[in-house]
């Protein structure tokens, strides 16, 4: 009866809300303030009542594709307990709904594989027409368009409906997912822009952390972030709605972490729910499985297509490449191609890696996407104990085998012995129970991988290293996965030794394996002092290997203390008589480095590092020839180095500092891919809509906006959207970069300590400084009253006084130092580093960058020299400011804080007369400290030594890396005395100057056919101020027999070469090194000024080399680019 | 028995005074040496007996005066290398690590406080470790937790 009321009570209040709101806001409001108990009886209550809306809601999606995400409003999200009791409630009913959805999806993916893409598409636009759309199929016919067409083809399909979804949030999934698809973006890139993005969509509630789950299957908080996309799928899509609901409950079963522990019961509950009410659904089954560890009797038998099922096989199961693949569709060629480099390889394979994570979350609607997402996850795996990311669980609806991924360890013996049933191998279930493993047939099968997991854990050792000898037979990858196993149980048997070794082999192979393989074990649990009596070479190697994957600092201190023990038993002058091996070679290449240097305290500056790596790299060129050219770069890097800090009078008194050269490694390997995207996108002129904000904010940062604008003048293009994220990516890192970036800095050198102690140093030498503690009241009286001559009533008012004074420079520096010397932010509001790079119009740098940009194709290196001068100036009145700050209002505040302490003292009517003069005393001091301060807020620069570099600077660098490099060249320039009344050139200037001379010293030196009599070598210059070309030319001696060579058709091979123009045109994208080099330097001559900007001659039996090349000038300083 | 030496490994000249000075007073008797980067430190810890060090978290790798660049690259956690070092090649050294930062970036990306790297420090270098302790020029508790820590272990202030 109470229930019959209850249910009246309900529907009444559903009707009088429905009127009152409309029946979504109605929806959302009751099951907000209802509990748990009554969700059933208010969704009946909506179905009757606001029968319309609840059709709608029913449908697997609505018929009009505009309405999908947004159509309806999202409904207030329930906490994740309640959503899914929610969801119990919900689908209640709808089973034959879904299933029929599993039935379609199935069939489609037949048809997309046996009969093509067009006909899939066909078949998909049909459904959606007849039952609605979902995000599921947005996905999908994103993806087949892509491969049907191109992405010419996805973009214009892209543009078409994003014209009929303007500023909303499906048009920006559609541009996401575009961009997911679009073959010019890789994954990483794409990763990274979403991670940039979506957080500019907090303002509307939810939408971040769902687009962040559509486009990359992730979420941050599990708990807190599902229930928001599970609110907004509701009024969209049940089949969008139903497919989260999976993903909730494989979260929940495949859990780490301990925090969705306490769902599980909810989570059991609803999957006995749904499989009761008929869904038809194998992943269900495998939750279960993963939630209870109950591994079922018997495993249901594979449902797949032909090609499906090998690829299956050959991806996750088997894994056997040499069985044919039937009637590969022709979209999967060239994936299947790089499933098989990434399980042949791993890691190493890193451009097929990232082009199968691609393909795989693209067509993650069908099994096909998620096989090929799981398969990365099974080549690389380091076989211990792990469970797969939710994304990929998902396909265990249709292939049982990666359930043992699933399971831990104590239930993976039941499923081992299970599978081994199944795939009638009774001699696995003996060994199990004892046996030994030697007459036991290995085959190629997953299984057998599982099982030497299992041996391990088992501690039979032998029999683990019977396996791993028998299925490393079978090819590259069960080499590669038996070798894990192996390596897992050298590290258990306490077997260090052999553990390095192998890890060496593997990092020698390539050091990415690092990332594959858990040699993070051998250094688990141990310290230096386990390692010191090894082979330090090899521990040195794996140890460097091992922290550059894992970054763990413990073993980072191992491979410095290798490096250490061999500096202090020889260093590396005892390996120079000998002929090194690989490891050895691989060692001082990659191991002997300044990072890992710092504990040998033999070498105390960075100069002494510079010139022990300058020694290691003499000694490899002798030795290792294969890599020869990239000694030459370290060796001409190291020269460039030395030469100009040598140069430098005195330190730079600034304390303002990037680590440039930091930065452009980390945007070498991050922002490569960006770049060469924004070339293309240059080419292609691709526009986006203006009027769309919803994509401008995923394009571009608000903060960017008017860097945007400043680029493309206004236009909507996209690559000058892209441009401006590179930008303001590399600004982000130059800025905020954790180890090298300007606010790391400004907490090493200003911010930790030194600024408060430079301040209050003066005071708290003169003992004026005090606090409320027992201490302090000690220090006062030893300090003040040793002759004892005031009563404890006037220290008590004395101390007073000076307690409330430091309290009071305590704030005063301590808000310098919390709020100004900050970086801005919503935190930090009165911080004084912009966050974001601060673009006024027309500013004189900005006009000077523009004109940089407009250059087409410009090298990369010289768009990341440009940044750093962009950024530094755009910084520069920000630092000012800050100095001013400190110069002004610090200085004021600190002078008033000295008058109010002296006033104070004085009304105390205490004789203070000794802490007053102490204190007058300290307050000059204290404002000359500010000063100082003051000063260390500018930009560095090497003018501070009064240094500026010349052409002479060029040529000294190069010779000086030319003998470095081939210590017997006799090297003797002899230069015009007119070419030595110069210009003056900056650091990027003199680095080209120098590189292209010693390019043509290098080539004189090899080729002149006189060896060590090559004799003198003249160098003329000349400028042209008008055009700002900047011309060389090197003359030097030949031998007879070289010049008949060149005359009898070498030189006209050589101008062949290197100066047609169309060649000219070709280096520019291909970079290049020697006289290839040369061509791309001078590739933007204008060649209606200067016909040959690149010249090769005999003149009177001489070489002679000319070459002109454009300089930029930047304040009465020259630059030149690469 | 040799004369206590006492190393301050400090790279901020105000601290490394304050720091001096305070241990002048408190224990006379002993030697004092001090490093102001990390190669420094490992040199007077690999040549010397020292008793105790007083270490600082965040260090320049060489000293700023020899080094052309100013000091080679900061060490943010070179206390940590050095508190290392102790422990494997000067066991009979303690330690007492004072700095300024009030929190630490972990291996793991992990924002700790004090306490939290306190426990941390405590338990991996168990044997040699008396103290961390927080720096400020202004507040003299860092003094009490020196005397504390020195008083308490025994070694020179019985």
């Amino acid at each position: 009866m109470k229930n019959k009321n209850n249910n009246k009570n309900i529907r009444s209040r559903v009707r009088a809300e429905v009127s009152r709101q409309g029946a979504i806001k109605a929806l959302s409001a009751l099951r907000s303030k209802l509990s748990p108990s009554s969700y059933a009886e208010l969704i009946a209550s909506f179905k009757s009542i606001a029968a319309i809306d609840a059709n709608r809601l029913f449908r697997l999606g609505p018929i009009e594709f505009r309405r999908l995400i947004g159509g309806y409003q999202p409904l207030s999200p329930l906490s994740l307990r309640n959503e899914l009791l929610w969801a119990n409630a919900w689908l209640k009913g709808q089973s034959h709904k879904i299933n029929d959805f599993h039935y379609f999806s199935n069939k489609l993916q037949s048809d997309l594989l046996e009969k093509g893409i067009a006909k899939a598409i066909t078949k998909l636009e049909c459904f959606c027409d007849e039952y609605g759309w979902s995000v599921w199929a947005v996905e999908l016919r994103l993806a087949m368009e892509k491969e049907e067409k191109g992405t010419d083809g996805l973009k214009s399909l892209s543009s078409k409906w994003r014209e009929i979804t303007p500023n909303s949030a499906l048009g920006l999934l559609i541009q996401i997912i575009t961009d997911r698809n679009d073959s010019s973006l890789s994954y990483e890139t794409f990763y990274w822009k979403c991670f940039n993005s979506f957080p500019r969509f907090s303002n509307h509630e939810g939408l971040s952390e769902y687009l962040m789950f559509r486009s990359l299957s992730y979420l941050h908080n599990t708990e807190d972030d599902f229930p928001l996309i599970l609110s907004r799928e509701i009024t969209s899509s049940l089949i969008d709605y139903y497919e989260s609901i999976i993903e909730i409950l494989i979260s929940i079963s495949t859990d780490t972490s301990g925090k969705l522990k306490s769902f599980e019961e909810n989570a059991l509950n609803l999957i006995d729910a749904l499989i009761k009410d008929g869904f038809n659904d194998g992943r269900l089954v495998t939750i279960r499985m993963a939630l209870t560890g109950q591994v079922p009797d018997t495993i249901s038998p594979d449902n797949e297509s032909v090609f499906l099922s090998v690829l299956s096989n050959a991806c996750v199961s088997h894994i056997d490449w040499s069985e044919h693949i039937p009637s590969c569709p022709v979209f999967l060629e060239d994936v299947l191609k790089d499933l098989k480099q990434v399980c042949e390889k791993g890691y190493v394979a890193q451009k097929s890696f990232s082009r199968i994570i691609k393909l795989g979350l693209n067509f993650k609607s069908l099994d096909i996407g998620m096989l090929i997402a799981l398969s990365q996850k099974v080549y690389t795996s380091k076989i211990q104990h792990e469970c797969l990311l939710p994304l990929e669980m998902t396909f265990t609806s249709q292939n049982w085998y990666s359930n043992a991924m699933l399971l831990k360890d104590d239930d993976l013996i039941k499923y081992i012995e299970l599978i081994a049933e199944e795939e009638k191998e009774p001699g696995i279930i003996d060994v199990i129970h004892g046996e030994s493993i030697t007459s036991l047939e290995i085959k190629p099968l997953l299984l057998y991988l599982w099982l030497g997991r299992w041996l391990v854990k088992a501690e039979r050792w032998k029999d683990t290293k019977l396996l791993c000898n028998k299925l490393s037979k079978y090819g590259y990858y069960w080499q590669r996965q038996s070798e894990k196993i192996r390596l897992t149980a050298l590290v258990k048997e306490e077997k260090i030794v052999e553990a390095l070794t192998l890890g060496a082999q593997w990092l020698l192979k390539n050091p990415i394996y690092g990332n594959e393989f858990p040699v993070e074990n051998i250094f688990a649990n141990r310290g230096w002092r386990d390692f010191s009596n090894l082979d330090l070479i090899l521990v040195g190697l794996v140890a460097h290997h091992t922290f550059v994957a894992t970054e763990i600092s413990d073993i980072h201190y191992i491979c410095k203390m290798s490096c250490r023990a061999i500096a202090m038993s020889g260093g590396i002058e005892q390996f120079s008589d000998s002929n090194p091996d690989k490891i050895l070679i691989a060692f001082l290449r990659d191991v002997w480095i300044a990072e890992n240097l710092v504990m040998n305290h033999l070498l105390e500056t960075t100069e002494d590092v510079q010139q022990e790596r300058m020694k290691v790299m003499q000694l490899l060129m002798q030795h290792d020839q294969s890599n020869e050219m990239d000694y030459v770069a370290s060796i001409k890097e190291l020269t460039f180095d030395q030469t100009i800090r040598s140069g430098l009078k005195h330190i730079d008194q600034t304390r303002i500092f990037v680590n440039e050269g930091a930065i452009i490694r980390w945007a070498e390997k991050e922002l490569m891919k960006e770049y060469e995207r924004w070339i293309e996108l240059l080419r292609s002129d691709s526009y986006f809509s203006s009027n769309d904000d919803f994509i401008r904010k995923y394009l571009v940062a608000p903060q960017s906006v008017s860097l945007y604008q400043e680029l493309g003048k206004g236009n909507p293009i996209e690559a000058n959207a892209l441009l401006t994220t590179i930008i303001e990516r590399l600004f982000e890192r130059f800025v905020m970069d954790s180890n090298d970036g300007l606010d790391s800095y400004l907490s090493l050198r200003i911010r930790h300590g030194s600024l408060r102690g430079k301040i209050l140093g003066p005071m708290e030498e003169n003992k004026l400084l005090y606090s409320e503690t027992e201490f302090s009241h000690i220090t006062f009286g030893e300090d003040w009253n040793n002759d004892g001559s005031l009563s404890e009533q006037d220290c008590k008012l004395i101390f007073n006084v000076l307690e409330k004074f430091s309290l009071s420079l305590q704030n005063i520096v301590g808000e310098l130092i919390n709020e100004k010397v900050q970086v801005y932010s919503d935190k930090k509001p009165l911080g004084g580093i912009p966050y974001s790079i601060p673009i006024t119009k027309n500013s004189k740098i900005f006009k000077i960058f523009r004109t940089l940009l407009s250059e087409q194709e410009i090298a990369f290196d010289t768009l990341l020299i440009n940044c750093f001068y962009i950024f530094w100036k755009a910084i520069e009145p920000y630092l000012e400011k800050i100095g001013e700050y400190i110069k002004e209002e610090t200085k004021v505040k600190i002078q008033n804080e000295f008058d109010t302490v002296v006033e104070n003292l004085r009304k105390t009517n205490v004789d203070t007369k000794r802490i007053e003069t102490a204190l007058h005393t300290v307050a000059t001091q204290t404002q000359l400290q500010c000063d100082t301060v003051s000063a260390w807020f500018r930009l560095p620069s090497q003018d501070d030594s009064g240094v500026k570099y010349s052409l002479i600077n060029a040529i000294e660098i190069s010779k000086e890396t030319t003998n470095n490099i081939y210590r017997s060249f006799p090297i003797d320039i002899l230069m015009e005395e007119d070419d030595k009344k110069d210009i003056l050139l900056s650091i990027p200037g003199l680095s080209v100057i120098s590189d292209c001379l010693f390019i043509i010293f290098e080539n004189a030196w090899k080729h002149s056919g006189l060896h060590t009599s090559i004799g003198t070598i003249n160098l003329s210059t000349s400028f042209d101020k008008e055009n700002l070309y900047f011309s060389l030319t090197v003359t030097s001696n030949l031998s007879k027999t070289v010049i008949t060579e060149l005359k009898n058709g070498k030189l006209e091979t050589i101008r062949k070469r290197y100066t047609s123009q169309d060649h000219s045109k070709m280096l520019c994208k291909e970079g290049g090194s020697g006289f290839a080099k040369l061509t791309r330097l001078t590739r933007t001559i204008d060649r209606t000024i200067m016909l040959r900007p690149l010249q090769f001659e005999i003149i009177n039996k001489k070489w002679v080399v000319n070459i002109t090349i454009p300089l930029y000038e930047r304040e009465g300083v020259y630059d030149a680019y690469e | 028995m040799s004369e206590p030496l006492v190393l301050i490994i400090e790279d901020d000249e105000p601290k490394l005074r304050a720091v001096k000075n305070y241990l002048q007073e408190l224990i006379p008797e002993v030697a004092l040496k001090h490093a102001n980067s990390l190669t420094g430190a490992i040199q007077i810890l690999s040549l010397n007996e020292v008793t105790f060090a007083i270490v600082d978290m965040s260090l320049p790798t060489y000293d700023a005066a020899k080094d052309h660049t100013g000091g080679g690259q900061p060490q943010g956690f070179g206390g940590m290398d050095i508190l290392r070092f102790i422990e494997t090649e000067s066991p009979a050294t303690y330690s007492i690590v004072l700095t300024q930062y009030e929190e630490f970036v972990s291996d793991s990306g992990e924002l700790k406080d004090l306490d939290a790297l306190r426990k941390d420090l405590q338990e991996k270098f168990s044997s040699s470790l008396l103290e961390v302790v927080y720096y400020s020029g202004l507040l003299g508790d860092w003094r009490a937790s020196i005397k504390k820590a020195i008083t308490a272990s025994g070694i020179i202030i019985k």
